[in-house]
């Protein structure tokens, strides 16, 4: 993307308008128009500063050529009204434009809406795609998957603190609130791989909790439905057989739900289809085998004071788990 | 004596400054890697009662996060997600398990007690959960048990040993709707 001829500030300049986690770098209609609306805000604002730093150089540079006090306030007494008026005029426009725009952007409800639940914790997001047949719900974590084109019905609420979910690529930002469900509506039209992450300040390791949005094309979105949907394959060798085994007989399944085996605890992130997702730790590594294996054997290292506590295993056994977990795709 | 302006400049200067100095310094947390205790705690005997001479067994293992109040937060976490809290209550008041207000436990109340106890799980419904709670986490959730318990004894106040109830006071005590 940069090329080394350009200088860092038209590097900043133009990093600063696109990038995975950008409310000007739009996927969706509504981020568009909190966009338009923050340009329009910002030519307002510019234009405004412009005029008021001339104005006053003017008046510095200038000085007055009258000494009488009166006489000169009664002069300027026009040009103070029609400021004043010029300034109640454009906060109005401004005031109004905003509304016009928060009104539409929270218009999106649809009948066929695709039902999602994000429930916020300490410090990572349990995603549930919601099913009217129970059997096809299942739940993800710190990974939101959007059907370019379609509205999705986000259900947002918390375990513990409050969380604000921002994904500033698709709309604004909505807080998740412990005892109460917010709804936000949410439509992405560009498909491509965002971030979002925690907007609201809600402990130790409130930095480390962000989320990979993955905009599909709707027939793309189906597939990985389908995918979602499935148990976790049985272990086909015996060193994956060896690694489930110390998954289902160490801690890890007293926390963790693999669908298809007898670990179904809530505690933690459902790791059913891990190897399928992005990034560790909600959001914290890419998830790579050697960073996995990292986050097993400390996880405090890597996020310290997060909930999951390291288990002590010998390297034959995290080897195997490795192995396991690698299988869950 | 007097106070210069300046002197008192510089002192809201310094009082400005003091918390802003502060703040740059981050929270140090205790870590969470604590040496393996479980073979010591094996030793610890739940019963008094040893056939033949008396001999010192006595077997005392610290909890390394007593008195940590961020390891009994995160024991209490513990406490409700390993659904401890079904059968000992919320707050430790007890229901299908014992409560942890008793002044006597069943299994003894001392630290290595309540890590044997949950460890190895106790008769009449407590499950073991050996292997199924790392050993730092199950001395978490002692700590905050330890914390339900009730007051120590020999603290004297208001808050002290309650006096057992009942006596007099065991039955209805006013009938309702006699009139008058």
């Amino acid at each position: 993307m940069g090329r080394r001829s350009r200088s860092p500030i038209a590097l900043f300049l133009l990093g600063a308008c696109s990038g995975p986690q950008n409310s000007l770098d739009t996927a969706g209609a509504q981020a568009s128009e909190v966009a338009t609306l923050w340009w329009v805000m910002l030519a307002l604002s510019v234009a405004v500063i412009i005029l008021v730093t001339a104005f006053t150089l003017t008046a510095l540079l200038r000085g007055s050529r009258d000494d009488d006090l009166e006489r000169q306030d009664r002069r300027s007494r026009p040009i103070v009204v029609a400021s004043a008026g010029a300034t109640v005029a454009i906060l109005l426009v401004v005031f109004f434009y905003s509304m016009v725009v928060s009104r539409s952007a929270s218009a999106l409800q649809t009948a066929d809406a695709l039902e999602v639940e994000i429930i916020g914790n300490q410090w990572w997001w349990d995603v549930m795609y919601v099913d009217s047949i129970p059997a096809r719900s299942f739940r993800t974590a710190n990974e939101l998957h959007l059907p370019a084109g379609r509205s999705v019905r986000l259900r947002l609420t918390s375990r513990d603190v409050i969380h604000s979910f921002w994904a500033p690529n698709i709309h604004g930002k909505l807080d998740l609130i412990p005892g109460q469900e917010n709804t936000l509506y949410v439509r992405a039209d560009r498909p491509g791989v965002y971030r979002g992450q925690c907007a609201e300040f809600c402990g130790l390791q409130h930095a480390k909790m962000a989320f990979d949005v993955v905009v599909h094309e709707p027939a793309e979105f189906e597939e990985w439905l389908a995918l979602q949907r499935q148990p976790a394959p049985p272990p086909a060798d015996s060193i994956t057989r060896f690694g489930q085994q110390v998954f289902l007989g160490t801690a890890c399944a007293t926390c963790h739900a693999v669908r298809g085996t007898m670990a179904n605890a809530v505690v933690g992130p459902d790791l059913t289809h891990l190897a399928s997702r992005m990034s560790l730790a909600a959001g914290s590594v890419p998830n790579t085998r050697g960073h996995l294996a990292g986050w097993l054997a400390d996880p405090q290292g890597i996020k310290p004071g997060n909930h999951m506590p390291r288990v002590r295993l010998d390297s034959d056994a995290l080897t195997a788990l490795l192995a396991y977990l690698g299988t869950l795709r | 004596m007097t106070i210069h302006h300046r002197d008192v400049l510089r002192l809201a200067a310094l009082a400005l400054a003091a918390p802003a100095l502060l703040a740059c310094e981050s929270e140090s947390r205790s870590s969470t890697h604590v040496p393996s205790t479980s073979d010591r705690v094996s030793a610890v005997r739940t019963s008094t009662l040893i056939p033949g001479p008396e001999r010192a067994t006595a077997v005392v293992v610290e909890n390394p996060y007593a008195d940590d109040p961020r390891a009994m937060e995160e024991g209490r976490r513990y406490y409700l997600w390993m659904n401890c809290h079904g059968c000992h209550g919320a707050r430790g008041g007890g229901g299908i398990g014992p409560p942890f207000a008793d002044a006597e436990w069943i299994y003894g109340s001392e630290p290595e007690n309540i890590f044997q106890s949950i460890v190895q799980g106790r008769p009449n419904g407590m499950p073991t959960y050996e292997g199924m709670i790392p050993e730092d986490r199950v001395w978490m959730i002692a700590a905050y048990v330890r914390s339900l318990g009730p007051p120590d004894p020999e603290a004297e106040g208001p808050s002290g040993p309650t006096q057992q109830q009942g006596g007099g006071n065991t039955g209805s005590p006013q009938e309702v709707g006699g009139g008058g």
